[in-house]
């Protein structure tokens, strides 16, 4: 059954424009940026997502895209990655390799920078490196508050450049499929929406001790625009992702993805809800402060509801239900369900994809990323997007700490009538970083 | 409960006082324990407080920002237990709190606690308090209040701040907040 009576060409038509993906030009059209013109890449951030996403530019070395420049605060970590490049390539020509993320940012000789720092740094690497004429690919969640993602959505826009956030399940076949279909209205007048998100995989003890900075460490730098508490070994790589002062726990970690693909949906991707309410728990001890139990719901003006939960079922992954007049569809990166088989064949059904998983589609949303910046079109999960997702997910670590309902303006970008979530939209930065 | 609230029938009534009951009743004020919170030590006390301030109805603020700024004008406080206090006040402060405050502006090892709090309290007390701190700054703390008088959109502080970017005797970090937040104050004209 195709409710919709769309062939799959027209189906296809359809989600291309949805989904404000980049048309591939013909040569003759293009002037600069042409595709036989090679793009220098440089990377801030090496840690465990820098490196996939080296990965996937090297992997893409077809496409014209070269790394020549790291940054990590972590010599061990920037120098690994930069040897991890020059055996790829087999030569030397990733020379710049700095704990500086202003030597890439600044340098005229890079086309494009990728942030894989940890959360609380995004704004302000992709900023700077917007304001110095570069293109960004950011990864999720785009800022650590409301008001960065304001501020980095103004200078893409001011400055003219291609951002791309690192929500990669907007590049996959399953998900594409599924935000569309939503969007035609496949399963009549959307109803509510189910997201769980995994629990906290890490865990400490109700103290912890400050202890020396490791070799080659750049500590002060790592801390930058957070508040300052002394080095211990669980506040860094990985785990920082549970402490407020870096980034959002599940909520913004694994938020940022599903709610992504609801916003998409719903055809909020410049927009958002009109209310939020919830409660959480959170550690009352130890280093860790994000949330271990995430319950809010974000209500849309049209009435419907998105309930965003932990998940008990100890999966590590995410996992959407759309429920409609019509029937529901189910879709993870594992899998992709419905209450009626042709819900999930209008049209052909997902397109065929090269390669399994989140490895294809970080590999097609890197793609779309080389592809706008020739193209000088917008990217898949362009930065004001990403900004409204993550908007969403900064919305509900509010939500569980405040334990009241709360109104939100979407167009004004701000809480009614609540002045103390008002305040929680953004934080004063160490000296000496500036969000400005 | 005392003794003369007791009923007659009460076998309690008249009855010897338990010398070992003030041990018994004995309980910490985490109000007063958050100031002492040390890097890596317990977060009970402080996330007690918290909670408490989080569930507040406004008319409650202006006493728990008494409390709060109790604490600082004691001086009896860890790095951490600052850190913490700033941290709610900048959830429910009010220009009450800018005479405790600024003073903590001028002091590299405070500013950032006190600008934490101060960036996001309305008023233009705050506003005046924060421009007044700019000329003794050099340096780090410096960049620091420029990137907060900006976000507060603090237009009054543009030619000052215009004056600063200029500067050669300020450090090349500083002249870049200033130029930055210059532009950024400009543009909200």
């Amino acid at each position: 059954m195709n409710g919709l009576n769309l062939n799959r060409r027209e189906f296809i038509k359809f989600s291309t424009l949805a989904a404000g993906a980049a048309t591939i030009l013909p040569s003759h059209v293009l002037g600069a940026n042409a595709p036989g013109q090679q793009l220098a890449f440089g990377f801030v951030g090496t840690g465990g997502m820098g490196i996939s996403n080296i990965d996937r530019v090297l992997r893409l070395k077809d496409k014209g895209a070269r790394i020549t420049a790291v940054c990590d605060v972590d010599k061990f970590i920037r120098e690994r990655a930069a040897a991890h490049i020059n055996k790829f390539y087999g030569d030397t020509s990733c020379g710049l390799v700095s704990g500086d993320f202003r030597d890439l940012t600044r340098n005229p000789k890079l086309d494009a920078i990728v942030v894989s720092t940890p959360d609380h740094w995004h704004a302000l690497v992709a900023l700077d490196a917007i304001r110095h004429g570069k293109d960004v690919y950011c990864e999720k969640p785009l800022t650590h508050s409301i008001r960065e993602g304001q501020v980095l959505v103004a200078a893409l826009r001011q400055h003219n450049r291609v951002g791309q956030t690192g929500t990669m399940q907007r590049s996959d076949a399953s998900f594409r499929y599924v935000a569309n279909a939503i969007a035609q209205g496949a399963l009549g007048k959307l109803d509510h929406i189910d997201i769980l998100i995994p629990a906290n995989n890490k865990y400490v003890g109700a103290t912890w001790a400050p202890a020396p900075v490791p070799d080659g460490l750049d500590y002060d730098f790592w801390l930058g625009p957070a508040p300052f508490a002394p080095y211990t070994p669980q506040r860094t790589h990985y785990q920082f992702r549970y402490v407020m002062d870096y980034a959002g726990g599940q909520t913004t970690n694994w938020g940022a993805h599903y709610i992504d693909i609801a916003q998409w949906a719903l055809g909020k991707d410049d927009s958002g809800p009109v209310a939020v309410d919830g409660s959480g728990e959170f550690p009352t001890t130890g280093l860790f402060t994000a949330p271990t139990r995430v319950d809010f719901t974000a209500t849309y003006a049209d009435g419907v509801k998105l309930r965003v939960k932990t998940r008990t079922d100890g999966i590590y992954d995410g996992n959407i239900i759309f429920y409609g007049a019509k029937g529901w569809i189910d879709v993870s990166r594992s899998k992709l369900k419905a209450s009626d088989e042709a819900l999930l064949t209008i049209g052909g059904g997902p397109a065929k994809q090269k390669g399994k998983g989140s490895d294809a589609s970080g590999i097609a949303h890197m793609t779309n990323f080389i592809d706008c910046i020739r193209s000088r079109e917008r990217c898949v999960a362009d930065l004001a997007i990403g900004h409204r997702t993550t908007t969403v997910c900064n919305l509900g670590n509010i939500v569980l700490q405040l334990r009241r309902r709360l109104q939100w303006d979407p167009v004004k970008e701000a809480f009614i009538g609540d002045e103390q979530a008002n305040r929680m939209k953004e934080r004063a930065y160490r000296a000496p970083w500036a969000l400005v | 409960m005392a003794d003369e609230k007791r009923t007659d029938t009460d076998p309690l009534k008249n009855q010897e006082p338990d010398p070992r009951m003030d041990e018994f009743k004995k309980s910490p004020d985490p109000w007063k324990e958050i100031a002492q919170l040390t890097w890596g030590g317990d977060r009970t006390h402080a996330s007690t407080i918290q909670t408490l301030i989080m569930d507040a109805d406004p008319s409650q603020y202006p006493a728990f920002e008494k409390k709060l700024l109790g604490l600082v004008t004691a001086h009896a406080y860890e790095a951490a237990g600052l850190d913490f206090v700033c941290r709610m006040l900048r959830l429910i402060g009010s220009p009450a709190s800018v005479p405790v405050l600024a003073p903590l502006l001028a002091d590299e090892k405070t500013a950032d606690a006190a600008r934490h709090a101060l960036q996001t309290i309305p008023g233009t007390e705050v506003s005046a308090a924060l421009r007044a701190a700019l000329p003794a700054l050099k340096g780090r703390p410096k960049a620091g209040l420029i990137g907060t008088l900006a976000a507060r959109g603090d237009r009054d502080a543009q030619a000052a701040i215009q004056a600063i970017a200029k500067d050669p005797s300020e450090t090349a970090e500083v002249r870049e907040a200033a130029a930055l937040a210059a532009a950024t104050l400009g543009g909200a004209q």
